[in-house]
């Protein structure tokens, strides 16, 4: 189960991609069984990735308040691993340059959309996250059996991965700890 | 004696309105031969030549002949070619009375006069300010009685006045052409002007086309999608109800269809249908509104009549044209008054109020608020156009009506869309008061009559 967040602050987009997404993604060679989460307010999205993890956030673009990349960027902040796409009616070649230098994302899709498109696109976008993190993963391997890493480490590493966060401690003042960083 | 006529008021006032009337509506050539007419009437001659100073060089042209072959017309004469040459030469009158090829004065002499008897001629020279610009000369035939002395001296008083009608026509002839080039570049500049107020406009379409875009493919897009799970959901139902139809054959297949329908989720589909169907009208009639308002702002009507027009509706059309532009940054206030229809060119006006509100949103950073208000006063109506971002510096408020003058970065504003707004609205004879407070915010109140005939021009 691969967990999908879609950010628009237009609802009616966002049901529409969950209508057409369903509850499995397709290229005609991959196949995900996916869970989809939405939310109209980018701020609202990234409360909700400080608690969940997810593997894929396809972001529209112009949204009040926080653009895409700028929630895009932050989302990274918080987890890195999770593939970023934007999905935008408009943008401008300063919007795209920002898309791709700091936010990083996989693919731009433009509105209105091909729901085949976006379906093979997410599936791919999987496919290619997964390569990345089994990547990782053998070279964390290789890594500790040539002891340049603790078995510890490792654990922490899974960890972290598993529940984004739960290895970085922050302490407030008077030595309480904090759950939510309000300032990212 | 022929000469007293010419010493006679009513002579005098006709020349002088020769060289006033048709002057500048006529051909210098043609006022020209009028007054050498006049004269050799008046003198009681019986041909007679004028010739002027050319535009340039010191040579004169032959312009006007009375009784002799029209010809020599447009001829040039230099200094010290025959008798009008000497004339040219030394600004003297002159008087003959014989043959001009014996007389040791004129070596050069070449016989222009035509008549074939020469008897007796006069050749003045014109002078404006100690200034030669002509010649006159008037001739009789051997048999009638030759001009004197008399006559010469007699004639040099009214040949400065001859000088003056010379001079005055060529004046007014330089005032028509003067005028007529400058109407001219009026015309073109209006000409110019307009093609500026169709760039800007370009400009201002092209520039919210990318927001209008966004706002369309938004709606199409899940319009465009839902169809799809529409068309997913339908091949569902339809496998549904294949099933009970054959199960009404073989109740034993009621099982299976059961089965069926608890896959494809029959609760889901009831619930979802309706969302689905509400969503997607939802977005084509978005579809259509932006059609709506685009026609509506851009109004389709290129003539330049004056419409009685509802100005708040072209201001919420032109607000939703801008919408995509204004949503991310501002709330709109609008506070409309109760004002009549106005007589204008409601396109135009539009484009006034669309410059104002993107202005208005992009002199807000973060987030603020634009109001809109209208009121009358009076025989006019006024649209105030607020906002609460950062203002206009006191140094720069003076220029802001400049064409070319803008502060955004480059390729942000064309730094035409004030200045047009400000011809637009003089040229609906109304005026535009602008209020502004660095860190407070803009105000652009714009004033229009209710009612008025004809378009002014815009003098900017």
């Amino acid at each position: 189960m691969h967990r999908i967040m879609l950010v628009d602050d237009e609802p009616n987009i966002l049901n529409a991609l969950r209508r057409t997404l369903g509850t499995r993604v397709t290229d005609g060679h991959d196949v995900f069984e996916i869970h989809v989460e939405i939310f109209n307010q980018p701020e609202a999205a990234l409360e909700r990735a400080h608690d969940a993890k997810f593997d894929l956030v396809m972001s529209d673009y112009r949204m009040p308040g926080m653009d895409g990349v700028a929630f895009l960027k932050s989302f990274r902040a918080l987890q890195p691993n999770a593939v970023r796409l934007i999905l935008s009616g408009y943008a401008d070649l300063a919007a795209v340059i920002g898309a791709i230098n700091e936010a990083q994302i996989y693919r731009f899709i433009n509105k209105p959309w091909q729901d085949y498109e976006v379906g093979a696109t997410l599936t791919q976008a999987l496919a290619f996250q997964n390569l990345l993190l089994e990547n990782q993963r053998l070279a964390d391997l290789v890594r500790v059996q040539q002891g340049k890493l603790s078995q510890q480490e490792l654990e922490l590493r899974r960890l972290e991965e598993e529940t984004p966060g739960i290895t970085q401690v922050k302490w407030g003042p008077d030595g309480a700890v904090l759950l939510y960083e309000e300032d990212f | 004696m022929p000469f007293e006529n010419m010493a006679k008021l009513s002579w005098i006032y006709d020349l002088y309105r020769l060289g006033q009337d048709s002057a500048p509506r006529e051909k210098p050539a043609e006022v020209q031969r009028r007054i050498l007419e006049h004269i050799v009437q008046g003198i009681g001659a019986d041909t007679g030549s004028l010739s002027v100073r050319a535009d340039v060089g010191d040579e004169l042209v032959l312009t006007a002949r009375i009784g002799l072959p029209p010809q020599a017309i447009g001829m040039q004469i230099k200094k010290g070619q025959g008798v009008i040459g000497w004339v040219l030469e030394h600004a003297e009158p002159v008087l003959l009375t014989d043959d001009p090829a014996k007389d040791p004065r004129f070596k050069d002499y070449e016989p222009c006069r035509e008549s074939t008897e020469p008897g007796s001629s006069i050749c003045w020279p014109l002078k404006q300010e100690n200034c030669l610009i002509g010649t006159l000369c008037v001739n009789r035939k051997a048999g009638s009685p030759p001009f004197t002395e008399a006559d010469m001296a007699h004639g040099s008083v009214l040949v400065n006045m001859v000088s003056i009608v010379i001079e005055n026509t060529r004046l007014h002839q330089e005032q028509a052409a003067r005028i007529q080039s400058l109407s001219d570049m009026n015309k073109k500049l209006a000409e110019a002007q307009g093609q500026l107020l169709q760039s800007e406009k370009m400009a201002s379409i092209g520039h919210l086309a990318a927001g209008v875009a966004h706002e369309i493919n938004n709606p199409i897009g899940f319009v465009y999608s839902n169809l799809g799970s529409l068309e997913k959901y339908i091949k569902e139902l339809f496998a549904v109800l294949d099933g009970y139809e054959q199960a009404q054959g073989d109740p034993a297949k009621l099982a299976e269809v059961e089965a069926l329908k608890k896959k494809v989720d029959m609760g889901y589909l009831k619930e979802d249908v309706p969302a689905l169907m509400n969503e997607s009208r939802d977005g084509i009639s978005r579809v259509k509104k932006i059609v709506q308002n685009l026609k509506d702002f851009s109004h389709v009507d290129t003539s330049n009549e004056l419409q009685w027009t509802n100005l708040h509706s072209g201001i919420d059309s032109t607000l939703n044209i801008v919408w995509n532009e204004i949503k991310y940054k501002a709330e709109v206030n609008k506070t409309y008054g109760d004002i009549p229809d106005i007589k204008c060119l409601p396109s135009e006006l539009n484009q006034v109020f669309m410059n104002m509100l993107v202005n208005a949103a992009h002199a807000i950073d973060e987030r603020g608020v634009i109001t809109i208000r209208t009121g009358r006063e009076g025989d006019q109506v006024w649209v105030e156009i607020a906002d609460n971002g950062k203002g206009i510096k006191a140094e720069h408020i003076k220029r802001i009506f400049d064409p070319f003058f803008t502060t955004k970065p480059v390729g942000k504003g064309t730094g035409l869309g004030l200045s047009l707004s400000y011809s637009i609205v003089q040229k609906h004879n109304g005026h535009i008061d602008v209020n502004s407070e660095v860190g407070k915010g803009t105000a652009f109140r714009v004033w229009l009559p209710i009612q008025q005939e004809e378009i002014g021009e815009a003098r900017k």
